[in-house]
C-alpha cells in the first residue's frame, strides 16, 4: 500500500517493519508516539515527499518523478547516504562477517574456507568503494552546493557526477553470488542456524543496497546534474 | 519442487496499461512478481538487480532504435523478450521479440501465451540445471585457475565467441556470476579441488 505523508509512522513501521531503517538512515530514531510523517518531516526538516518517496521505494513502490529542487534536499539525500555507509561499515558487513566466522568453526569443509576469502575480499571491495563515495563524490557535491550558495560560479568544474553510476552493480551482483552459493551449493554441516541468520543478513543487506543505489540514480544523480548544469550555464552567460 | 515464481516486467508508460496487465496476472493466479518501468533505464537497472524472466515491452519504445533493444537482449539473454502494440510498428522491430501481445488479445489468450513462454523456458531451465556439459566443465576448469578467454579458446581450439557462449551458460546455470564465486561453485561440484587453486 502507498505510503502518504499523512500516514502515521508507527503503523507504517508495524506493517512494513524493514522500514526501521531508512528511518534511521534520515536519522529519525524511534520512538514515533501518534506522528504522521508530515509531522516526523516538520520536526526534523526533512522534506516530506523525500521521506515518502524512500519508503515507498523500499516497498518497490516508485514514483513516476521524483520532483526534488532544492540544496536542502540534496544534504538530507547525502546525509541519508552516508548514513546508510556507517550501517554497511560499522554494522551490517561485520555482523555478516561475524557469521561466517562462526559457520568456519563448526563446517570445515573447503568451499567455507575459500567463502570467507571471498567476503573479506567483498568486504575490502565495498569499503573502498564507499570510502570513495565518502572522500571525494560527497564532498564534490558538498563543493558544488557551496559554489552555489556563495555565487562562487568560475570555478572550472571538470569532474561529472555521471562517472559513478555503475559502481553498484559489481558489488550487489557479488552478494547475489554468496546468497546462491549458500543455498545451493555449499554443504550443510550442523550450521543451519547461523546460516539461516546469514542469508536474513544477506537478504536485508542486498535490500538496503539496492534501495541505496536507486536513490543514487534516480534521485542524486539527477539533482547533482541539475546543479552542474546551473553552475555551466552561469560560466557560458558571465 | 515449490512452484516457481516468475519475475515480469512490464515497460510502459501508461498507468492504466500498466495497472490492467497487473489486474490481469493478479486475477488469473499465475505465480508471478511484477516489477513496472518507464524507461530504458529503469529497465536496466531492474533487469540487473532482479532475475527477470519475461519482459512485456510497449514496442514504441524501440521505434527508431531497434539496436538498443538487440542490444538488451544481448546483455540479457536469459530473459524472454516480448512486446505488445497498440499502433502499428514496423516489422523488422516486431521481428525481434519471441512474441507481441495486441491490445486487443483477450485475458485468456495474454495468459496462456504467458504461461506458453514461461513454461517452455523453465523446461529447458530444467533440462540444463542438472549438469554442464563436459565442454562447459573444460571451460570452467580452466576459468577458476585463472585463465582468459583467449587463452581458453587457443587452449581448447575455440572461438572466443564460444568461449564466450560457454560461460554466459555456466552463468545461467549455476545462477552464478562473478569469477571469485565461480571458483566456490566448481569446488563444491568437485570440478577442481581446493588444492590445485593459488593462494
Amino acid at each position: 500500500m502507498l505510503i502518504k505523508n499523512t500516514s502515521k509512522v508507527a503503523e507504517v513501521i508495524l506493517n512494513h517493519h524493514i522500514l526501521i531503517l531508512p528511518f534511521e538512515h534520515f536519522g529519525i530514531n524511534l520512538s514515533f508516539g501518534e506522528k504522521n510523517i508530515s509531522e516526523i518531516s516538520r520536526e526534523f526538516n526533512i522534506n516530506e515527499n523525500l521521506i515518502t518517496s524512500v519508503l515507498n521505494l523500499f516497498l518497490e513502490i516508485e514514483p513516476k518523478d521524483f520532483t526534488f529542487n532544492t540544496v536542502d534536499d540534496l544534504r538530507q539525500i547525502i546525509i541519508y547516504l552516508k548514513n546508510c555507509h556507517l550501517y554497511y561499515i560499522e554494522e551490517k558487513l561485520p555482523s555478516i562477517e561475524e557469521l561466517i566466522n562462526q559457520i568456519t568453526s563448526i563446517n570445515n569443509c573447503s568451499e567455507i574456507t575459500l567463502l570467507k576469502k571471498f567476503f573479506s575480499d567483498y568486504k575490502t571491495e565495498v569499503a573502498n568503494h564507499l570510502k570513495y563515495e565518502n572522500d571525494v563524490v560527497h564532498p564534490y557535491i558538498e563543493y558544488l552546493i557551496t559554489l552555489l550558495e556563495n555565487k562562487d560560479l568560475n570555478n572550472e568544474n571538470t569532474y561529472s557526477v555521471l562517472v559513478y553510476k555503475d559502481f553498484h552493480d559489481d558489488i550487489e551482483e557479488k552478494l547475489n553470488d554468496l546468497k546462491n552459493l549458500l543455498i545451493k551449493y555449499i554443504p550443510i554441516s550442523n550450521d543451519q542456524q547461523i546460516r539461516r541468520k546469514l542469508l536474513f543478513d544477506l537478504f536485508e543487506f542486498d535490500s538496503d543496497l539496492n534501495i541505496h543505489s536507486k536513490i543514487e540514480e534516480k534521485i542524486l544523480i539527477p539533482l547533482v546534474e541539475k546543479l552542474e548544469n546551473n553552475l555551466k550555464e552561469y560560466n557560458a552567460t558571465n | 519442487m515449490p512452484p516457481i515464481e516468475f519475475k515480469i516486467l512490464i515497460l510502459e508508460n501508461s498507468i492504466i496499461i500498466q495497472k490492467g496487465i497487473y489486474r490481469i496476472f493478479i486475477e488469473s493466479g499465475f505465480n508471478c512478481s511484477i516489477f513496472f518501468a518507464t524507461n530504458l533505464d529503469d529497465l536496466k537497472h531492474t533487469l540487473k538487480s532482479r532475475e527477470i524472466d519475461l519482459v512485456i515491452s510497449n514496442v514504441s519504445f524501440f521505434f527508431n532504435d531497434i539496436n538498443s533493444l538487440k542490444l538488451l537482449k544481448s546483455h540479457f539473454p536469459d530473459t524472454i523478450w516480448t512486446g505488445f502494440q497498440y499502433s502499428y510498428s514496423e516489422n523488422q522491430l516486431l521481428q525481434e521479440f519471441s512474441y507481441v501481445f495486441q491490445i486487443n488479445d483477450n485475458q485468456d489468450t495474454f495468459i496462456s501465451k504467458v504461461k506458453e513462454l514461461t513454461q517452455e523456458d523453465s523446461n529447458s531451465d530444467i533440462a540444463h540445471t542438472v549438469n554442464l556439459t563436459t565442454r562447459e566443465v573444460e571451460v570452467l576448469k580452466l576459468l577458476v585457475v585463472g585463465f582468459s578467454n583467449k587463452e581458453i579458446a587457443d587452449k581448447l581450439n575455440l572461438s572466443i565467441h564460444t568461449v564466450n557462449t560457454h560461460r554466459k551458460n555456466i552463468t545461467q546455470k549455476s545462477g552464478i556470476k562473478s569469477l571469485a564465486a565461480l571458483i566456490i561453485f566448481a569446488v563444491s561440484k568437485n570440478y577442481i579441488h581446493i588444492d590445485s587453486l593459488e593462494s
